[in-house]
């Protein structure tokens, strides 16, 4: 799997059949697909229905991951989420029964609709890879990717994530609204619930932990780390962000950006790869300072046109 | 928690007038510094709580009320002390008013105003050491008012500052060495030290003098040509005391006084410069003995006031500031060995009538006893060495017979008490004999060269006139405190001074002390005193001395071009292109062949963005320009790049120019 061209041609099907489920969302499909590769999480936000839970579920019926889906909602506990420790009364001993975690690939409906405690629980088994229940640990499959999904937060009764839990999503992305002729083929075609069920497998799971295995291993130039540097130094001293990235920040969008370049075949990074992730990457990091006419200034002019290409 | 910028802001400049005010305290009406603070409090308080300013009619009275407390504590808007008055009360007013960062501007050079009388006051290198920080410390605030809030962190300001300075430190000194010298004072200096006068008195009771202060102040600085005289030789003469009263010694002035007196050098001679602090005095101090008559034009007009009354300085004018001279000396000389006049005779034989009966008659006794008159000098001196006399700097207060009470009931007490008792047993056995004040010892600056005395040298010794050698210096201090003549050591006896002598001990506090001493002597030396005569010398060994005038703007000018051209170079360097990598120079090249064509590359562009782009706009180059672009990429980001790569996107670049300029000349 070290050829680049390889790489494309293993991922090309995978990108053609999630085209075909997830109708005219090509770059929004491509950075999911990047994030699953670069070990990231990745949260979703957008308005019910525009497709959240279809793309993740297409994304592991076309990478053959185990799936499980949780609903948050406000009385949700954390053992709902990471499994609970009953008495096995024939053989006198507490068993632990796995909870929806233990999947491959976990869609996090909703996230912001449960409490903070039970959002916890899901986090840190995102960070730490695995659960701890009564002083045991078990370990959570291999791979293991969480979509999470949210609804703008002016929506009632939510809890929004604070700064340092989005911090462990890798990306966040916005769907939206389809255009209006892949919308009405949307409305011609067939329910997407049975497209899914007829989806095969395009990627053996063998296959995807080499990829996975070969994203920090794509070539980063000299110039391109500068690139990567200027960016996060420009966030930090422009001026125009309450606060910069973090090194943290920084790793994760090189990560990407490594993500991005095997994705699209190619052997090392360019400043196109860095700038494509750039906004998915640090969008939900940086809080840009709100010029008085309350406006929401574009990410892409504040910090992408702001910094030369060196 | 950071305050906010406009707190910021105050904050910095009221911190920096503060301090480039503190100085003027000391001669400041209390007043016009208290209404300062009080406008900084209040304009503090005003800007966190958001209170409005005074109204303009409010200010303008206020302004008049202050121009007017001026007026009637000074009677004058002019001079020093009532100008800086007025700054401070201006910088108080405008601190009222202040918002804009004009308004700060105002304020900052308020402070550098009140930097310059600071250094009008007084010119030490440590003065100006304070007020270089003050003055770095305003610029700094200037710095902060006038960028952006985002722009400044907590030393960037400051770093600014220094830098500003730094880079305006060649043209000052081309502006010190060359801008024309005015001889005299050019601004009317006051007499600032003139109420803490140290040192030498001309009368002396040593009765009265129950605890003898030492003050570590320096008295003067002695530069010799070569020799040097051993401790026990340096006897810095002033004043001459002949007046005795029973109580207390004074000098007496006739008109006969100015009659020179003979003298005969012999033993070493010594030449030097002395460099004395001000004293309020008339008096120069020479060593003892004064032969020769300054050599350099140090005093210039000074010298012919130089009056010579016996071997003692005189000087008519009071010494307000340092005064410069050169003497000689010499170790052994006589003076007046053949014959004294009448007159001296008997003014240094009087005594007053019926007073000191006890010491009279132990005169009478000993001369008695004695075959010559050295003998009987020796036999005084002797009673001292031996009869239980100690030296102290806290004696016992005497009292109506100050004299009896010391040699008969105290005995003990400091040089001046053995000089006067001394004295009084001479006279008192027909030896004309006289107190002398002046300095003795001195400690040797190896670091600068010079022999420093501090007022703490103070000292009162006796002259005894003997027929056929003149005035002989007896010292009966000696005789009771060896140490202090020998060593130069003061006996720092008593509670006082424990600590001064705790730190005496210390070696390199010592070292460190005789270090400043001589830095500031160096900065007197060579800035300071860097006056017409050394301005000329300059000029003479630049080959302009004939010019006069004309010389001194040739070299300001030479020299602001030279400053001029010096910063002109560190600007082209700071701002020198960075060699670049000949690949993205062949890159730029093609993307500016583009620019050219109305397609300029974004700064923030990727190559093969802009490659897509501009394809778009112009189908023609797309292939060409995309083989470009692919070349950059892969020579510049991919891994493997090859020498060949360089090469080859080098030669791409220079065939894809090459092409557009045969198409479209």
């Amino acid at each position: 799997m070290s050829d680049a061209a390889d790489t494309r041609r293993a991922l090309e099907p995978v990108i053609a059949a999630l085209n075909s489920i997830v109708l005219g969302k090509d770059r929004q499909v491509r950075l999911a697909l990047a994030c699953l590769l670069a070990r990231g999480h990745l949260l979703i936000e957008d308005l019910p229905g525009v497709g959240k839970t279809t793309l993740a579920q297409a994304l592991a019926r076309v990478l053959g991951l185990s799936y499980q889906r949780v609903q948050f909602t406000a009385d949700l506990l954390p053992a709902d989420v990471i499994g609970v420790s009953v008495y096995d009364r024939e053989q006198s001993r507490f068993e632990f029964r796995r909870g929806p975690v233990f999947a491959q690939l976990l869609l996090a409906d909703e996230v912001n609709r449960a409490t903070p405690k039970a959002q916890s629980a899901l986090l840190e088994a995102m960070e730490e890879r695995q659960v701890t229940v009564d002083g045991r640990s078990y370990p959570l499959p291999e791979p293991f990717f969480v979509v999470a999904t949210q609804n703008p937060s002016y929506q009632l009764g939510t809890y929004p994530l604070p700064e340092s839990q989005l911090d462990r999503f890798l990306m966040r992305i916005e769907l939206g609204y389809p255009g209006a002729l892949l919308e009405r083929e949307l409305l011609r075609g067939q329910d997407r619930r049975e497209l899914l069920a007829m989806l095969a497998p395009q990627l053996s799971a063998d296959t995807l932990s080499a990829l996975q295995r070969h994203v920090p291993r794509v070539h980063v130039a000299e110039p391109l780390l500068d690139y990567v540097q200027a960016l996060v130094r420009h966030t930090r001293e422009s001026g125009h962000f309450e606060a910069g990235l973090s090194p943290r920040a920084a790793i994760a969008l090189l990560r990407a950006s490594q993500s991005w370049a095997l994705l699209h075949g190619r052997p090392g990074v360019l400043p196109e790869d860095v700038q494509a992730v750039a906004r998915a990457v640090a969008g939900h990091r940086l809080e840009p300072r709100s010029p008085v006419d309350g406006s929401h200034p574009d990410l892409e002019r504040l910090l992408l046109g702001a910094v030369a290409v060196p | 928690m950071k305050p906010a910028p406009g707190l910021e802001r105050l904050l910095a400049t009221c911190g920096a007038l503060a301090l480039a005010l503190a100085p003027h305290v000391w001669h400041l009406p209390v007043w016009t510094t208290a209404a300062f603070a009080a406008a900084v409090v209040w304009r503090l308080f005003a800007e966190q709580r958001g209170w409005a300013l005074p109204p303009q009619v409010l200010r303008l009275a206020a302004a008049l009320v202050a121009t007017a407390c001026v007026l009637l504590s000074f009677h004058t808007l002019n001079g020093l002390d009532a100008g800086t008055a007025l700054l401070t009360l201006m910088a108080a007013l405008k601190l009222t008013e202040t918002r804009a960062p004009r308004d700060h501007a105002v304020l900052v050079f308020v402070g550098y105003l009140l930097c310059l009388a600071t250094l009008l006051y007084e010119q030490s290198l440590g003065r100006l050491a304070y007020t270089l920080v003050a003055a770095w410390l305003l610029t700094a605030a200037l710095a902060r008012v006038h960028r952006p809030v985002e722009a400044n962190s907590a030393v960037r300001p400051f770093r600014l500052a220094a830098r500003i300075m730094a880079l305006g430190l060649p043209l000052t000194v081309v502006l010190f060495l060359f801008v024309p010298r005015i001889e005299g004072r050019f601004w009317s200096l006051p007499a600032t030290s003139a109420a803490r006068t140290t040192g030498i008195d001309d009368q002396m009771s040593p009765g009265d003098v129950a605890q003898l202060g030492l003050s570590d102040e320096p008295a003067f600085r002695v530069w010799f040509d070569d020799a040097v005289p051993p401790p026990a030789r340096r006897y810095w003469r002033m004043v001459v005391l002949e007046g005795f009263d029973g109580r207390s010694w004074r000098r007496v002035t006739t008109s006969q006084d100015f009659a020179a007196p003979m003298i005969v050098p012999a033993g070493v001679r010594y030449g030097y410069r002395v460099t004395l602090e001000p004293t309020q005095r008339e008096w120069l101090p020479g060593l003892d003995t004064v032969i020769g008559w300054p050599r350099d034009l140090a005093l210039r007009g000074r010298a012919t006031q130089l009056v010579y009354v016996e071997p003692r300085m005189l000087e008519h004018r009071a010494v307000t500031s340092r005064l410069d001279y050169a003497l000689e000396s010499s170790s052994e000389a006589r003076v007046m060995p053949t014959a004294l006049p009448a007159d001296l005779v008997r003014r240094n034989l009087l005594l007053p009538e019926r007073r000191s009966p006890q010491s009279r008659a132990l005169a009478t006794e000993l001369r008695a006893a004695s075959h010559s008159e050295r003998e009987y000098i020796e036999r005084v001196l002797d009673r001292f060495r031996r009869d239980g006399f100690s030296y102290t700097l806290e004696p016992a207060p005497l009292g109506a017979e100050p004299v009896d009470e010391f040699l008969f009931q105290t005995r003990e007490g400091f040089c001046e008490h053995y000089a006067s008792a001394f004295a009084v047993l001479m006279r008192a056995a027909g030896i004309p004999a006289r107190v002398v004040i002046g300095y003795q010892g001195g400690e040797w600056n190896s670091y600068g060269g010079y022999l420093l005395v501090r007022q703490s040298s103070a000292h009162a010794w006796t002259e005894v006139w003997l027929a056929g050698q003149g005035w002989l210096r007896v010292d009966p201090t000696a005789a009771v405190a060896p140490d202090r003549i020998r060593r130069n050591e003061v006996a720092r006896v008593g509670s006082g001074l424990a600590t001064t002598r705790l730190f005496a001990d210390l070696a390199w506090l010592g070292r460190a002390r005789e270090i400043w001493d001589a830095a500031r002597t160096r900065w007197y030396e060579s800035v300071v005193r860097f006056g017409p005569d050394r301005q000329q010398r300059l000029l003479e060994a630049l080959g302009l001395g004939e010019q006069g005038v004309r010389g001194l703007a040739l070299a300001l000018t030479a020299g602001f071009v030279l400053v001029a051209l010096a910063l002109a170079v560190l600007l082209a360097w700071e701002l020198r292109p960075r060699r670049r990598d000949p690949l993205v120079a062949a890159w730029d090249a093609v993307c500016g062949e583009l620019a050219a064509a109305g397609l300029p590359r974004a700064a923030s562009e990727g190559p093969l963005d802009y490659a897509r782009r501009v394809a778009a706009a112009e189908p023609a180059v797309a292939s060409e320009l995309g083989q470009v672009a692919e070349a950059y990429v892969a020579a510049r980001y991919l891994p493997g790049a090859t020498v060949t790569d360089r090469q080859r996107l080098v030669a791409l670049a220079r065939g894809f120019r090459a092409r557009r300029r045969g198409r479209a000349p």
